[in-house]
Formats: C-alpha cells, sequence, structure tokens
C-alpha cells in the first residue's frame, strides 16, 4: 500500500504544502500494534483550519488514552492531493497510518459550518465509501456531531447517527460500544440509546402542500449531551504541535463552556448553555502542564466570550506573572466593550502589542437592542478612548448587516460609529486606523430569529455599497462577505432533509471548499436546486409562522421554544432581556430542562 | 554564549519547510528550558541562527544551527535536554560551545555533500566530463541560464549511488533538483540526502563546529 510519504516523495512538486501529510507531529499518536477499535476523527476542512479546532483535540486524546484505542486524523485533501490520490487509484487514507478510510470501525466527522458539507461527501467518495447511509451494508459507520448537529437534518442521510451536544463522553460510550460489539446492526442499535444520539434512519417527515412539514416521526425528543462540570471533564494537556502553521496555533485552554450574554442572532449562545465555568487552579494546571509539554510561545484563555470569566481579573494578573519572564504572550479571543476590557488587553499585551477588535455587531441603539447586544455607544467610544490613550493605534469592529427589521439609517450608524472612533484616535495619534469588518446575517435554528426572513442577496450587496460608498477617507479601510456565499449558508442552516439530494448533486458537480471564494461556484448550486426541483428561497428569505413545524423540533437544546418566541417577539418590540447573572432567571429553561446549574466558580 | 547544534532530519520531516523547522526548533527549546537569549524590540525572538536551509525533500545528516544562551550551559547538558525534547523525526549529534566572537553560521558555510541515491544516479558521473552544465531556468518571466558545473567539486560513487561535494552558501550554491533538471533525470526515480555542510578554511572542508 502506498502511503501519503510515498506520494510526496515521488510527485513533491505537486503538492503545493507537503507538511499537511506528514502526519508524525510532537504529540501525534502511533500505534504498532493494531488497535480493537480503530477510527478517524474526520475535520472537512484542510489541515490548518481543522488543526485549530478545539472539539476534535478533545475526541482525539481522549480515545487515545485508552491503549486499545487509535483515533487517527483525517482533513479534506486540498485538490491537489485529492487528483493525485484518484490519479493513483488511492482511496483517502488516514494520516498518521495511512490506512484506508473504509477499513475503519468508525468515521466521526465534525459539523462546524454549512459549508463545509460538500467536503464531508467528496471525503467519503474518495474513500469509496457510499455516501447515503441507507446504501452501507458494511464499512465503517459514519457519524457526526458539532455545532451544525443542532440542524442536522439537510444532511442527515448521510449519517448512521449524529451525536447532538457535548460531545466528549458520549464518544467514550460509542468507542466501547465498538470495543463489544461487532455487528454494524447491533452497534447501531447500542448507539442510538445513549444520551444526545440521534439516527436519521428513525425519524420520517411528512409535508403539506406548501412545502412546510406536516408531521416529525415519532415524536419523541432528542435531548443534547452535556457536561455538567468542566473541572471533573478531560482536557488534553500534550495536544498536537503542527509543524505548519495553524490559524490558531498555540496553547488554547477553554475557560468555560456557554454564554448566558442571550444574543438573539447567535446560535451558539443558546445551544452551548448554561455557562459552565473551569476553576482558577484548574485553569491555570492545563496551561503550565500545556506549555511544558508542547512548548508553546503563545497561550489563549477560549470560550465564547472570555471577558465575562467571573475570577478574569485575579487569574491575568497571577498568569502573567509566570508568563512574562517566559517571554510567553497571552492573548483573549474575543474582549467585551467596557474599559475594563482595556484594562485586561494593557496587562496581556505586555509582550507583543497587536490591534484590538470589538464587536458592537450594530450601528444604532435601536438595532442593538433589537438583536440584544447590551452595549451602548458611550460604551464603545469610551472603550475606544482608553485603547488609543494606552498606545494602540489599530482598531478593528465586526458588524452584521441585514439584521431583522434594519434600516438604511442603521446601517449608515455603522459608517458614523467607525468615525467616531476614528475621530476619537486622532487625538492620540495621526496613524489611527479604524477597520470596519461587516458579515451578513445569517438566520440560525435554535435562536430568537430562526422564524425570520433573510435579507435578499441584492439587498445585502446594496447596504454593502451604502456602506463601502460612505466609509471612505484616510484611516477607514471595510471589508465585507460575499451575500452569495452567506445566502447559501442561509439556505442550509434552515433547511430539512430534502435539501440533502441538492448537497450531493452539488457535490457530484463539483461543488466543495464552498467557503474558498476561489472554489465556491454558485452557478452549480442554482443547478443543483434546479434539477432537485427545490426553491432556495423557500429556506432562506421566508419567514416562519410561531405555529409551523420547525426541521428541528424534535432536538431539545434545553433551551424552551416557546422562551424563543418570547425572545422574538421582545426583539420585534425592541426591548432587552438581560442576562440571568444579574437579574435572576429569565425561565430559557436550560437549567430544569437538563438538570445542571450555572456555574461561577472562577469568582471563588 | 553561542552553542552550535549538529542536526539531522529523517524521511518523515523531509517535508517540513525550512521556517516550520525553526518554529519547532523554538518549541523544543522552550520544552527543554534551555535559558535562551531573546532579541529586542516589538516582538522578541529567541536568537538562533540556521546554516544553509535544506530544500524540502531531502533527508539531511549533517544541518547546523547556533543558539546563543544567557546563561553558560555544559554541552553535555545541553544535549540531554534537547534529546528529551526533540520533535520527532528530527536527530541530534553534538552540540559545541563557541566563541561570542565566531562568525554566525549562515556566512561562513561555502560547500555542501549530496547523496543522490536510486538507479538512475550513476549518470550523475558523467557530469564530470561536462565542460558547462547549463540549467535554464525562469525569473521574474525571464528565462536565465545558469552554468552548474564551476559549482561541483567532486564526484564519487557510493552506496545506492553517487556521493557530490559542492558549493553551497550565499555566495554560491547548487541546488541538487537543478543538478538532476539540467543533466535530464527523473526527480521522482531519485532520493537525495544532504550529508553535511563545510566551511573552507586553509583550503580544507571544515565542520562548522570546527571554525573559531
Amino acid at each position: 500500500m502506498l502511503t501519503y510519504q510515498d506520494l510526496l516523495e515521488k510527485h513533491l512538486d505537486r503538492i503545493e504544502k507537503p507538511g499537511r501529510y506528514v502526519g508524525t507531529e510532537l504529540n501525534s499518536v502511533h500505534r504498532q500494534e493494531k488497535p480493537k477499535v480503530h477510527v478517524a476523527l474526520a475535520f472537512p476542512d484542510i489541515y490548518e483550519v481543522g488543526m485549530s479546532h478545539l472539539g476534535l483535540k478533545i475526541l482525539y486524546h481522549i480515545a487515545n488514552e485508552n491503549p486499545n484505542y487509535w483515533a487517527e486524523r483525517v482533513f479534506a485533501p486540498w485538490p491537489d492531493m485529492e487528483n493525485l490520490l484518484v490519479e493513483k487509484g488511492l482511496d483517502l487514507m488516514t494520516l498518521e497510518s495511512s490506512t484506508p478510510l473504509k477499513d475503519l470501525d468508525l468515521v466521526g466527522f465534525t459539523l462546524q459550518y454549512e459549508l463545509s458539507y460538500t467536503n464531508i461527501l467528496r471525503m467519503l467518495r474518495l474513500a469509496s465509501i457510499p455516501r447515503f447511509a441507507k446504501d452501507r451494508k458494511n464499512g465503517p459507520l459514519v457519524i457526526a456531531g458539532g455545532p451544525c448537529a443542532f440542524n442536522p437534518e439537510p444532511i442527515a442521510p448521510f449519517f448512521d447517527a449524529i451525536v447532538i451536544g457535548d460531545g466528549e463522553e458520549v464518544f467514550l460510550e460509542i468507542l466501547k460500544i465498538l470495543e463489544n460489539e461487532t455487528s454494524r446492526e447491533k452497534r447501531l442499535k447500542k448507539i442510538a440509546l445513549l444520551d444526545g444520539v440521534y439516527l436519521p434512519s428513525e425519524y420520517s417527515f411528512t409535508y403539506n402542500n406548501d412545502g412546510t412539514i406536516k408531521s416529525i416521526n415519532p415524536q419523541k425528543k432528542i435531548k443534547k449531551a452535556i457536561v455538567a462540570d468542566l473541572d471533573k471533564a478531560y482536557y488534553p494537556t500534550s495536544p498536537i504541535v503542527p509543524y505548519l502553521q495553524t490559524v490558531h496555533d498555540r496553547v488554547n485552554v477553554e475557560v468555560f463552556r456557554g454564554c448566558l450574554r442571550g444574543c438573539r442572532f447567535c446560535q451558539a449562545g443558546m445551544i452551548y448553555r448554561p455557562t459552565r465555568e473551569r476553576s482558577k487552579e484548574e485553569i491555570t494546571r492545563l496551561i503550565l502542564e500545556s506549555l511544558n509539554r508542547t512548548g508553546y510561545e503563545e497561550v489563549s484563555l477560549t470560550s465564547l466570550s472570555t471577558a465575562d470569566y467571573s475570577g478574569l481579573s485575579c487569574l491575568i494578573p497571577d498568569l502573567m506573572q509566570v508568563l512574562e519572564p517566559e517571554k510567553i504572550s497571552l492573548s483573549l479571543p474575543s474582549l467585551r466593550i467596557d474599559s475594563f476590557s482595556v484594562d485586561l488587553a494593557k496587562e496581556i499585551e505586555k509582550v507583543k502589542k497587536t490591534g484590538l477588535t470589538f464587536a458592537p455587531e450594530a450601528g444604532t441603539q435601536r438595532m442593538r437592542d433589537v438583536i440584544n447586544k447590551n452595549v451602548t455607544e458611550e460604551d464603545l467610544l469610551k472603550t475606544a478612548e482608553a485603547a488609543f490613550q494606552n498606545g494602540w493605534h489599530h482598531i478593528k469592529l465586526y458588524f452584521m448587516i441585514g439584521l431583522p427589521g434594519e434600516t438604511d439609517e442603521d446601517v449608515l450608524g455603522i459608517v458614523e460609529l467607525a468615525k467616531k472612533v476614528l475621530e476619537i484616535g486622532r487625538r492620540f495619534t495621526r496613524r489611527a486606523t479604524v477597520t470596519v469588518s461587516t458579515s451578513s446575517f445569517v438566520p440560525k435554528s435554535h435562536t430568537p430569529f430562526q422564524w425570520c426572513a433573510q435579507d435578499h442577496r441584492d439587498e445585502l450587496k446594496r447596504k454593502q455599497f451604502l456602506i463601502k460608498d460612505s466609509l471612505k477617507g484616510r484611516g477607514l479601510k471595510y471589508s465585507w462577505h460575499d451575500p452569495e456565499i452567506s445566502y447559501l449558508e442561509g439556505v442550509i442552516s434552515r433547511g430539512d432533509r430534502r435539501l440533502a439530494e441538492v448537497i450531493a448533486y452539488a457535490e457530484e458537480h463539483g461543488a466543495r471548499f464552498d467557503t474558498w471564494q476561489e472554489y465556491f461556484k454558485p452557478l452549480v448550486w442554482s443547478e443543483a436546486f434546479k434539477a432537485c426541483g427545490i426553491d432556495p428561497d423557500f429556506y432562506a428569505l421566508r419567514k416562519r409562522d410561531k405555529d409551523e413545524i420547525l426541521p428541528w423540533d424534535y432536538l431539545d437544546s434545553g433551551v424552551n421554544k416557546s422562551f424563543l418566541w418570547q425572545e422574538y417577539e421582545a426583539a420585534l418590540e425592541g426591548k432587552t432581556t438581560a442576562d440571568c447573572r444579574d437579574v435572576g432567571c429569565i425561565g430559557c429553561g436550560v437549567c430544569p430542562s437538563l438538570d445542571v446549574a450555572v456555574n461561577l466558580r472562577g469568582d471563588k | 554564549m553561542i552553542t552550535c547544534l549538529k542536526f539531522g532530519k529523517e524521511r518523515s520531516v523531509a517535508y517540513i519547510s525550512h521556517l516550520d523547522v525553526i518554529r519547532a526548533f523554538e518549541r523544543a527549546f522552550r520544552r527543554a528550558k534551555l535559558p535562551l537569549a531573546f532579541s529586542q524590540g516589538f516582538s522578541p525572538r529567541p536568537k538562533m541562527v540556521f546554516g544553509q536551509p535544506l530544500p524540502l525533500g531531502l533527508t539531511s545528516s549533517g544541518e547546523y544551527v547556533d543558539i546563543t544562551l544567557e546563561k553558560e550551559m555544559s554541552e553535555k547538558e545541553v544535549l540531554a535536554r534537547l534529546e528529551e525534547t526533540m520533535p520527532p523525526g528530527f536527530v541530534l549529534y553534538e552540540a559545541k560551545n563557541l566563541d561570542d566572537s565566531v562568525k554566525p553560521i549562515m556566512s561562513v558555510i561555502t560547500h555542501a555533500s549530496y547523496l543522490f541515491l536510486g538507479d538512475s544516479t550513476k549518470e550523475i558521473l558523467k557530469a564530470l566530463e561536462y565542460e558547462n552544465i547549463p540549467y535554464v531556468r525562469e525569473r521574474k518571466g525571464k528565462k536565465q541560464v545558469q552554468d552548474l558545473r564551476p559549482l561541483i567539486e567532486t564526484i564519487n560513487i557510493c552506496e545506492g549511488g553517487v556521493k557530490v561535494v559542492a558549493k553551497a552558501g550565499s555566495r554560491a550554491n547548487l541546488r541538487p533538483d537543478a543538478l538532476i533538471c539540467a543533466l535530464g533525470l527523473d526527480k521522482g526515480e531519485i532520493r537525495v540526502h544532504r550529508e553535511n555542510l563545510f566551511l573552507q578554511k586553509d583550503g580544507k572542508l571544515i565542520s562548522p563546529l570546527m571554525r573559531s
């Protein structure tokens, strides 16, 4: 059997980044003997993106702790390697041992973004594994998990099982089942009994004449799996250290899971509820141990909103005391808009001073109230002032356009805000720059905006021009997302099972790497919708009624649908909802439903 | 204090680029808790200087890096610590403490020895008979012809192929793949191993570890 190594040796000139296929990085796991259970963790994007993903690291190492198991990695091969594999008649193989995926017990895909779905199909095809679950009589079980599993319907027919929620404990249970059972049917039957597991083949849908869902059968709901106590949860302190520079090339320690801010557009803020913090002691231990075993020069405290960690004001100075003499820098991936955050930034950027990024998300107070981003213009301007005062020259502002009920005034508010920030910066330095970045809002399942219509792409383009035309002058920069890509994301993110055929068709006709501008093929997609007789606008641009059965209604994230509707109505009235940490329970339902509690132990 | 390390790159890491090797070493040094000296300025980096970068795809048993330590440390101690922390696929052979006044490794390298391994490599012996070995390459859209012959010092038969000693370094440098192309051979059929790097002193080739 040819290995990646053999391929690189013979055809080095054809492979742009051979380092992607090396597979022997520090802390990667290799086994001499055939393990009892042999699986692949598949990330449907390139190595540099996949290797930055925390979930993959956790699952890889938690499985490999057990000498009877071997979890290897596989990423989407870049077209250069794909062509080489096809030309040589080779099936897609794992990175560590060049084992064909089809010889394994299980292939588990992570669902991080909708536009990676064609890559999943391409990887299955390259592996000679039938893409539709119903066509697989033997070979590995193909499963999935990750945030997009909260609406798995558009890809449900491709998977034998899908894990909803925190995956680490469920994954170990699955491996145990694979160890004890050999037949495909028995394995699946047992896996189906685990918490948080959905078997697409057990569910069916009927439709009304207008295309909406009439019924989902059976009525049984599937509750997400949850890790209640992060201090007791497994966390890898010997993560693989890639040779290639990856997107997040550093020690990443997750300081908490979940977020209670309640931004109404944010799916992660709903599906990962409630907030569960790690203790300061555990975080410190994980960081020091990881640094010893990796040699990284940077540490990042990750979460959905790290500045909200309750013990941050103690944790940061304590950490800096240890890290600074070692010339190790600390980064916080998301800053809150307040002066506290600038103080934090000041503290951590002693080693290296980079730009500061803030996310007001919307340009006017009215719009920020609609999305429940509880930040005022005064907050932002004060924060910007503090940042410039402390020596930063460059501030980046993130916004969304296409939010529900958005007017041109709201869009132009983005420009005004950016100009005000720049004006403040000019008072301190002539070099001040402000970069505005807008993404286009895509309504997601399990959020208060799951009933909304998405803005038409022509409308999004018009709004982008509106900004571009007025955001001119020295020190101002603007970057934006392709509305065509956002539209497709919008179609799939709230799609149902009928879309599976479309995705399969698009992949067959050349779609893959859809998030990569140079590979995105809108024509192939529109052809795919036409060929399958499906109107994409039905999914993206249509406003849903309160009583409509949504494709993901059988999935229980713990947050009540009635709470989401209540939040939707509040949004339309421009009313905000506070964080339950400040005002007490707001009745989202997650704690009683999952029998867990908000855990703010960082402050202890 | 400057410590020069001699290391090798095995097959599994032959596809790691020079920049990636630099990063991997930095991290290995950190894991070994070596008291590295850092550069001043905006983003401080550990002081380390590599010899002539190894082209992608080659294995090697003769690579060098100079590191600067803040505190004196015995060669044995440096080796012992690093042996624990080198990333898989990298081999450490020797460490040599040098005077602070030595010139940096990259500026002193003058020669390299390469093993060309494979059935077709006997053809390379013929290079000695040629007066010129023109190598055509494109640079910024213009065709350039380089004569490789003056870069070659000696060629000898060795086990599995031939050994070529050639000029290397910033002044004149033979790229092994250029020689293979210029001679009309198939790159996919030949494995190249860099055996060692040298500097010329008093007409003799000596190891970079022996420089003063």
